[in-house]
């Protein structure tokens, strides 16, 4: 009964203490937790986003905090009301890209030879675009909406999964576990999915955070460009955007603020990833 | 090597192949008609069947995908709807425009990105490290928008150090005479200093944004090749012998990471060259990126694929030059490749 609970102690200790030899994991957390919490009550707390509820081209005070756009619209309300939707998709994109290429990585691993080859030459051909103008043109040719944003983007996405999971596959297959399924007379989609992709999906968890970020800088160049998310929504991009010409004629804060907001969540997404990834400070 | 190099070629080509491939079934066979897209929602059914007669958008699919490949062979990328030229002369003239900003992208991020990544691999853990892997973060976590909007309102708008952002020269000057296509060299072949310097001042901001941006991939990837090599056997006998800590550095590590490093550089310059639509657009720059966008306002799908292929392309053949040029550095890499 004593070990139990002393174990139990250790255990419960363990945790700050090791978050707090890993500062970039807590501050990413924290931004992380930070935004989601105000993603889900800011949304009552400040004006309708789409409201005009002052003057165009306040600067920032304590009344308007991050100012007001060329409608008088309130930018910090506009800012909040963002973050759930810039987080949605994200999150969204990197999960699809994660399982398409989750799945494509293991039977490319899993079933080598010819199967192998003509997957991996397909993934050369998607690396050899930069994954924004793949997105843009995909998006472009079969028309714009939320789902097909998300889905452009995550095919953009989804090449360095299927090189994460099958590079892992191909060490784990020789394994005894796999040998052992098999010879229990498992077919190959079972050994390949109920085996072989829970032991090989951690590189492509710790990719996830990282394409989440990539996800949210690329909606906002899509935005730029009049593809993807369009004015009037309040969404990070779009307001950089329409922020955009005010930069020369001296209203910074329109475009600043909802910038530095992509900033810090990438950011925030980095460290969690990295530090994931082993690369510690 | 011969080997070495054909299986280089040969994997190439197939890349490209199925590069024309995909680019073609993304433009003409996925839902959508490029027709009806081009002309908008207000178009008569008379004028998309007329555009699509003229697009042969009618023909067999087999019959188009023949047709399209038979033209790019000989160069032509189709018509541009959108501007009535070819697609190949609508792209091609502005493609120095576009190499002069992206090498000048690279320069930057590689003088800011491979001493510092050397630095913190020379000391991990030390100031120029940790600081340097903030930058890193920092670097890539900024929408290239955003970074160049601030470097305009900063250098331009506040501090009056770098003109605006109008494009390669300021309004109403001549360019030099065309030589390359590239503003500063040719005009330092015209003779012309003051001219060269003015193109070396339009060409700064949109260079720093690239560049600052690709700096942060160019100093990780150096610091981890560097690093890796510290592990390794030959490092710790040439300190065992009691040489230097800078020159082991310098001298072994560094020429072991070059490797990578290179990979990295031919990567990064792939990714300036395709990622800079945005930077084009905010600078009013008329490369390549500033096309695709204008393609995009218009709807022509036909622009944007020859867009998309040249990008692709280009991305190929500079990992196959870094491919080669790997074989030739290192006997390991052309012996493996010709013993799978």
């Amino acid at each position: 009964m004593s070990t139990i609970d002393a174990g139990a102690t250790a255990g419960t200790r363990a945790w700050p203490g090791t978050l707090l030899r890993r500062p970039f994991l807590l501050v990413g957390l924290t931004i992380v937790g930070i935004l989601l919490v105000l993603g889900l009550v800011g949304p009552f707390l400040v004006d309708d986003p789409s409201a005009r509820v002052a003057e165009p081209f306040l600067a920032p005070s304590g009344s308007h905090w991050f100012g007001t756009d060329s409608f008088g619209r309130d930018i910090f309300a506009r800012c909040v009301n963002a973050i759930w939707l810039d987080l949605a998709i994200g999150v969204s994109v990197a999960v699809l890209a994660m399982i398409i290429g989750s799945a494509i990585g293991v039977i490319a691993g899993y079933l080598g030879g010819l199967v192998d080859d003509v997957i991996m030459r397909c993934v050369d051909i998607l690396m050899a675009f930069p994954g924004f103008v793949l997105a843009m043109i995909l998006l472009v040719s079969i028309g714009e909406s939320l789902p097909k944003l998300a889905i452009a983007l995550a095919i953009a996405q989804v090449a360095p999964f299927v090189r994460l999971v099958r590079a892992k596959v191909l060490s784990e297959r020789e394994l005894d576990y796999v040998a052992a399924a098999r010879v229990s007379g498992a077919r190959w989609p079972r050994v390949a999915f109920r085996h072989l992709l829970p032991n090989s999906i951690r590189p492509a968890a710790v990719q996830l955070t990282l394409v989440c970020g990539y996800s949210i800088l690329n909606v906002s160049g899509l935005a730029y460009l009049g593809v993807g998310i369009h004015p009037p929504t309040a969404e990070w991009g779009v307001m950089v955007s329409e922020g955009a010409a005010n930069m020369l004629t001296g209203q910074w804060w329109t475009a600043f603020f909802p910038g530095l907001l992509i900033a810090i969540t990438v950011m925030a997404l980095h460290f969690i990833g990295d530090d994931l990834g082993g690369d510690r400070a | 090597m011969l080997r070495y190099v054909l299986r280089r070629l040969a994997i190439s080509a197939v890349t490209v192949a199925g590069l024309v491939l995909v680019t073609f079934i993304v433009v003409r066979i996925l839902p959508g008609d490029a027709a009806a897209a081009r002309l908008g929602p207000e178009a008569s059914q008379a004028d998309i069947d007329a555009l699509r007669a003229q697009l042969r958008l009618d023909d067999s699919l087999p019959k188009q995908l023949l047709d399209y490949t038979t033209g790019l062979l000989k160069g032509d990328l189709g018509p541009a709807v959108s501007t009535g030229r070819p697609v190949s002369d609508e792209l091609f003239d502005r493609l120095p425009a576009t190499i002069e900003l992206a090498f000048a992208g690279l320069v930057i991020a590689l003088l800011i990105g491979f001493p510092w990544g050397l630095l913190a691999a020379a000391r991990p853990g030390r100031v120029g490290d940790v600081s340097g892997r903030l930058f890193a973060v920092l670097g890539s976590s900024m929408a290239p928008i955003w970074l160049g909007l601030l470097l305009i309102f900063g250098f331009y708008s506040t501090w009056h150090l770098f003109p605006g952002p109008v494009g390669r020269l300021a309004i109403g000057t001549l360019p030099p005479p065309e030589v390359t296509g590239t503003y500063v060299f040719d005009s330092l072949l015209a003779g012309d200093f003051g001219l060269a310097w003015q193109s070396i001042q339009y060409l700064a901001l949109p260079a720093l944004t690239l560049g600052l941006g690709a700096s942060a991939a160019v100093f990780k990837m150096v610091r981890s090749a560097v690093l890796h090599t510290a592990d390794s056997g030959f490092v710790r006998t040439a300190r065992a012998y009691g040489v230097p800590g800078r020159e082991v550095l310098l001298r072994d590590q560094l020429r072991n990471a070059m490797l990578q490093v290179l990979t990295a550089i031919g990567l990064v310059f792939g990714f300036l060259l395709g990622g800079n639509i945005i930077v084009e657009r905010l600078f009013n720059w008329p490369g390549m990126g500033r096309v695709a966008y204008d393609a995009l306002g218009s709807n022509d799908l036909g622009l944007l694929q020859g867009y998309a292929l040249i990008i692709g392309t280009i991305y190929i053949l500079l990992n196959l030059v870094v491919d080669l040029v790997y074989g030739v550095i290192d006997p390991r890499v052309r012996l493996g490749g010709s013993n799978s």
